[in-house]
């Protein structure tokens, strides 16, 4: 095997976390990681028979407007942006600085090798995308069309992800480079992480509420905008829609003399980017104060503050409901109600917001959590928690404390706000806070209980526990579920809600029970 | 002050101790040495309450580490043999938040700065552990595992990344707090420190005790080295 395939191999195991799957010697431990495989997959496939549902609804209306074919080019901008808006992120973690970079250096290998190698994880993660967002369309297209060159057409989608991972590379080194500038780096990494997340959370948003003459008219548009700067869009509707050589030949040839130029500029500028982002600031001169001596529970939540913040990531992908309610609340008190309205394509915003607002808040509740990843980012470190005399409850409740320090002040901003903006009697006023707080004390406790049933301390990169782990995706999955299941199926009348508060906070003692005794004894066991 | 009864831990099928008896008394300097995966680490971190056993006890001060962990670590400090500690944090951060936890309240600034001095730390302290060498990450796990006076050290391979005026130091500090009472359990593969250091020595094979007891005994005229090797050959 060359050397390219072997470490590439050993990248991709590492990168999935493939190497935990059979590998036990224990059948229980090898049961649970082929049901963790098994619950990805069906998340996969869900999220495909999704975008499937989404195509097919547009199918027929494109079809009398006699333009199927702009639901590829759609597709085709769609998983470009998402891939560039998934990779810019973990761009510094995945070429510069993942932890075996002593290590591969150390060994006879061309740097260019260890760079393919490490792009070509991040390329099967992308065709993956690829995938989900571009074969479901397919199979809605040909149900109601045919489609000559549909082998073709798969074999372009390996060439698909190819422009959008360059371009985020390039995009992803730019921000690390900026972020880096800043004195202090997590203050300039927030910086840059959030503008980047604010323009691609509005770009969302205008995409909501598309009939399918709007998807014909912005597709074409978009096609058209797009297309002057990334011929290749044009190209590829050409290949499925009419077969030439010239556009194949583009097509194929472009993306791959696009990728060995990226890779020779990298390969040459690879130390200067990489001492650039690694580079710290130390002084030697530190003198002993006095210092504030602090109970141990208010030392351990101190601590995990500390960590919440380390890592600009962890904030911006565990509180986002807290920051969206928050914005939402700014923006009505800045703006207009016909400002929001307009830029949440909703009509009758006042009415809306009457009959949803207690869906929102707590939407934003079960988005929020920090806890799902918090046993795993104890990383190595992790005996240290081990060794010290504090009981296991206490050390629960301290990463218990961090996710409720953002999402109760946040529920009393927004529940305080919109119960007076929409003038609401006492008890629903009342239920306004109680039924998102029932809601916070739910995911907190689910996201720590998931992650002490799933816990990874050997990842190569914090991002992978963050946003790509088991108990993230199933926090965020039930959170979600729990509200929209009793919020938005039955009419929500004032009893209804005291019934569900009730229920909420039943279970959130039931929790509570389980973490403390159930909980307590696998912390102790890991 | 550490007594391991039959103790027993395994992995799986695998034995990695196997019905362990040792006594560690007050005073104390105790080497533990073996070869690589003898059951070294696995008995200092039953010890220090940091892995759960099946078999048998491990009693610290007369307690059970099982029946009350709470109060056996009060009693403990425990040095891994890789310090890896919360990158995120100062360094001063870090012995403070140990402090906290421990409940050092009197002369906390005055053992601090005794410590990180004797180590060569202190202008560092104000800086994050991710931007220290593997050595100062060392020294600043050895300065939190004394700050807080415990009664019982439990370090692994203690001198491994330091420099010879912090090993000259570490054996230093060691001596003295065992005159004061304490009692230390080391592992280690430096087998001339471990015989200057330590009045008492247990060899581990395979999880299994195969010597242990007052060094001069163990050595009679020959040396650690010659003691280590016959017994490992056995």
């Amino acid at each position: 095997m060359s050397k390219y395939l072997l470490i590439t191999k050993i990248n991709l195991l590492s990168f999935f976390n493939l190497q935990r799957v059979n590998n036990s010697k224990y059948k229980s431990v090898n049961k649970k990681n082929y049901a963790k495989l098994l619950l990805l997959l069906f998340v996969f496939l869900y999220l495909a028979f999704y975008v499937y549902y989404l195509s097919n609804e547009f199918m027929p209306g494109l079809i009398a407007l006699n333009v199927p074919h702009i639901l590829f080019g759609v597709m085709f901008l769609i998983v470009s942006i998402f891939i560039i808006t998934s990779n810019v992120l973990r761009v510094k973690g995945i070429l510069f600085d993942f932890k075996d970079h002593d290590l591969l250096f150390s060994l006879p290998l061309k740097r260019n090798t260890i760079l393919l190698s490490k792009i070509t994880s991040l390329y099967i993660l992308n065709l993956i995308y690829t995938f989900l967002f571009m074969v479901p369309p397919f199979i809605a297209y040909i149900k109601y069309l045919p489609l000559e060159n549909y082998i073709l057409y798969f074999l372009l989608l390996f060439i698909v992800p190819i422009v959008p991972m360059i371009a985020s590379i390039i995009i992803g080194v730019f921000i690390s480079l900026l972020a880096s500038k800043f004195i202090n780096k997590t203050v300039g990494s927030y910086i840059v992480n959030l503008t980047v997340i604010a323009i691609a959370f509005f770009v969302s948003f205008k995409m909501n509420g598309v009939t399918s003459a709007d998807m014909a008219n912005f597709g074409s548009n978009s096609i058209n905008s797009v297309g002057r700067f990334y011929p290749l869009v044009n190209n590829y509707l050409r290949l499925i829609t009419e077969f030439n050589i010239i556009d194949l030949l583009i097509f194929l040839i472009v993306p791959i003399i696009l990728l060995v130029l990226m890779i020779f500029i990298l390969n040459i500028l690879y130390d200067r980017i990489r001492g650039e982002l690694i580079k710290s600031c130390t002084s030697s001169d530190y003198k002993i104060k006095n210092y504030q001596v602090n109970k141990p529970i208010w030392s351990l939540y101190k601590k995990e503050m500390k960590r919440f913040f380390a890592n600009s990531m962890y904030p911006l992908n565990s509180i986002f409901g807290c920051l969206l309610l928050v914005f939402m609340v700014i923006g009505i008190i800045i703006f207009n109600e016909n400002t929001i309205a307009s830029l949440f394509n909703i009509k009758e915003f006042s009415a809306f917001l009457r009959n949803q607002v207690l869906l929102i808040i707590s939407l934003c509740c079960a988005l929020s959590s920090t806890t799902h990843c918090a046993i795993s980012l104890e990383g190595k470190s992790f005996w240290i928690v081990k060794m010290i005399p504090i009981k296991g409850i206490k050390i629960l409740l301290s990463k218990l404390f961090v996710n409720l320090t953002f999402l109760l002040p946040t529920i009393f901003i927004a529940s305080t706000f919109f119960g007076i903006y929409l003038h609401l009697g006492f008890v629903d006023f009342l239920l306004l806070y109680l039924v998102p707080i029932g809601y916070a004390l739910f995911t907190s406790q689910m996201g720590l209980l998931f992650n002490l049933l799933d816990p990874k301390f050997d990842y190569t990169n914090e991002i992978q526990v963050i946003k790509q782990a088991l108990p993230v995706f199933l926090t965020m999955i039930i959170g979600i579920i729990s509200v929209l299941v009793p919020l938005t199926l039955k009419e929500v009348t004032t009893s209804y809600c005291i019934m569900l508060t009730i229920i909420i906070f039943v279970i959130d003692i039931i929790l509570f029970i389980l973490l403390n005794t159930y909980g307590v004894k696998k912390l102790e066991r890991l | 002050m550490l007594e391991f009864k039959n103790f027993s831990k395994n992995y799986g099928n695998k034995k990695a101790v196997d019905n362990l008896n040792l006594s560690i008394e007050e005073g104390d300097i105790y080497a533990f040495v073996g070869h690589n995966g003898a059951g070294k680490t696995t008995t200092l971190k039953s010890a220090a309450g940091i892995l759960p056993f099946e078999g048998g006890d491990i009693l610290i001060d007369g307690v059970s580490i099982l029946a009350n962990p709470i109060l056996c670590k009060k009693k403990i400090a425990y040095l891994p043999d890789n310090p890896d500690l919360y990158d995120f944090l100062k360094g001063i951060d870090y012995l403070n938040f140990i402090c906290d936890i421990y409940e050092v309240d009197d002369n906390r600034e005055e053992l601090i700065k005794k410590y990180s001095d004797l180590f060569g730390l202190t202008g560092f302290l104000g800086n994050t552990i991710n931007t220290y060498s593997h050595g100062m990450k060392q020294k600043l796990a050895i300065i939190s595992s004394l700050i807080h006076k415990p009664k019982l050290l439990l370090l692994d391979e203690p001198f491994v990344g330091l420099d010879p005026e912090s090993t000259h130091n570490l054996k230093e500090i060691m001596k003295e707090m065992t005159k004061d009472g304490c009692s230390i359990f080391f592992s280690t593969h430096i087998l001339d420190v471990a015989e200057k250091l330590c009045n008492k020595v247990a060899v581990i094979k395979n999880g299994k005790l195969v010597i242990a007891g007052e060094m001069k005994k163990v050595l009679k005229d020959k040396t650690l080295e010659d003691v280590f090797m016959e017994k490992i050959h056995e």
